[in-house]
């Protein structure tokens, strides 16, 4: 049993809270929609009582959005969750001031956590990883590692993401949403775990190679 | 004179809307109008281009605007006025207001053109619909040059305590701020005799102007006429 490896023997790893967190502070492109992503914030300036909207598809001006709101509808006459759009109808198929179901309200709140949950998430991440590099046997070794898994988390969570996107609206139009975020999650992990690995590798090659000066000699 | 409407056109009253949460700031001190409208068509939020133009004018007939734009004004061409204040008023703006993510700072746009003025509405970054973007009012250009750091970052954050002499304390002759998605816009103006007479007579001409209807109505009507 000499062999056997021990809890403490396991590095520390920050790949679930920073995978689980990303999508709350990436932007999700979302492809077909020409340049539309899925965030939590708007873009520009938030008004000093802050948005009252929690989900957002929008473009990086923040002019052309679609997002998830709570308030005042003045075509209904009564407070409600609804959609507010401006150029985003041909994609998603919703009109401005569209009521939302019990579905919506669940997802208006669960957007309004999920923002500053992620991004707690994320901070704990990175204090796990920061102390794995700490207390590291090779430091450099999992600097590397770890520089490399978040890189690669941030690809993994765009780009699965947005393939998630992709494939989520070509079912239901704002299907888009939840599984753009969703598969930016999967894709944080997967990226996370090939970086470390590749970070790794990296470092092992760089680390066996060894460079000798070439010996001078004159020219024949 | 009211203007029954049938399609499209504005909707104002100066009545307090006390009922409902308009998302827009109340400034002690001062006069308010509430300006709503109705579209053709209810695709997208804000204001479509004609609506926005009736503002526009009525405001530039008023004073001279100025609102926050992304970019600088531009220089050289005669109907442009560049009157931006110093850049280290808008780096304290960009801090306050926690505004982060367009990798700039605000500017400010002063002008007495309608075409301009109305651009105000379609802003990146300081989007109507989002609240974000507001519009002041002033006799005259140089009127924005004076205004202390203080007074503007009061307006930006809206601090009702601090604007409830804003009028007392700066030349500004009204504020035009976003209400609930972008739907109303909320003036405040100076307790100065006639200036709600006349911005609800340049808003009824405006209209006319550009062959939209327009409704004088009270406050407990307001509702039922941006619903219907």
């Amino acid at each position: 049993m000499s062999d056997a490896v021990s809890a403490d023997h396991i590095p520390m790893s920050g790949q679930i809270p920073v995978a689980a967190g990303a999508a709350s502070m990436v932007r999700i492109p979302v492809p077909g929609t020409q340049g539309l992503a899925i965030e939590f914030s708007p873009r520009g300036r938030v008004p000093a009582s802050g948005s009252t909207s929690t989900l957002f598809v929008q473009d990086v001006s923040g002019r052309r959005h679609l997002r998830l709101d709570y308030g005042y509808n003045v075509r209904t006459k009564s407070i409600n969750y609804h959609w507010n759009q401006q150029g985003t109808a041909q994609s998603f198929g919703i009109q401005n001031h569209q009521i939302v179901g019990s579905s919506g309200e669940v997802a208006y709140h669960a957007a309004k956590y999920f923002k500053w949950a992620g991004r707690i998430f994320v901070i704990a991440g990175a204090a796990v990883d920061i102390y794995s590099v700490a207390v590291a046997d090779k430091p450099i070794k999992r600097a590397t590692e770890v520089a490399s898994a978040w890189a690669l988390a941030w690809v993994g969570c765009r780009s699965v993401g947005a393939g998630a996107a992709w494939a989520g609206s070509a079912y239901f139009g704002v299907g888009s949403i939840p599984a753009g975020i969703g598969g930016c999650v999967v894709g944080g992990i997967g990226g996370y775990w090939v970086g470390e690995r590749t970070g790794s590798v990296v470092y092992e090659w760089t680390e066996n190679t060894i460079f000798r000066r070439v010996p001078e000699v004159s020219r024949p | 004179m009211n203007c029954a409407i049938a399609n499209e056109g504005i909707i104002a009253t100066t009545g307090t809307l006390k009922t409902i949460d308009w998302e827009l700031p109340f400034f002690h001190h001062a006069e308010q109008v509430i300006v709503g409208w109705r579209k053709k068509v209810e695709i997208d939020s804000g204001l479509n281009i004609v609506i926005a133009q009736v503002l526009a004018t009525a405001l530039c007939e008023v004073g001279v605007v100025a609102f926050l734009s992304l970019t600088p004004q531009p220089f050289g061409a005669e109907r442009w006025q560049a009157t931006c204040a110093a850049p280290n008023i808008f780096q304290q703006f960009a801090t306050l207001i926690g505004w982060t993510k367009s990798g700039g700072l605000p500017y400010l746009w002063v002008t007495r053109d309608p075409a301009v003025a109305a651009l105000a509405f379609d802003q990146a970054c300081f989007n109507w619909s989002l609240r974000a973007q507001f519009l002041l009012v002033a006799d005259t250009a140089a009127d924005f040059e004076v205004l202390a750091n203080d007074d503007m970052l009061d307006i930006l954050q809206l601090d009702e305590k601090a604007l409830g002499s804003i009028f007392a304390r700066t030349p500004l002759k009204l504020i035009v701020s976003s209400g609930v998605d972008g739907d109303v816009a909320g003036i405040s103006l100076r307790r100065d005799g006639n200036l709600v007479n006349d911005i609800m007579k340049e808003l009824e001409t405006a209209a006319r102007q550009y062959d939209v209807g327009f409704e004088n109505v009270s406050a407990a009507a307001f509702p039922e006429r941006m619903a219907a």
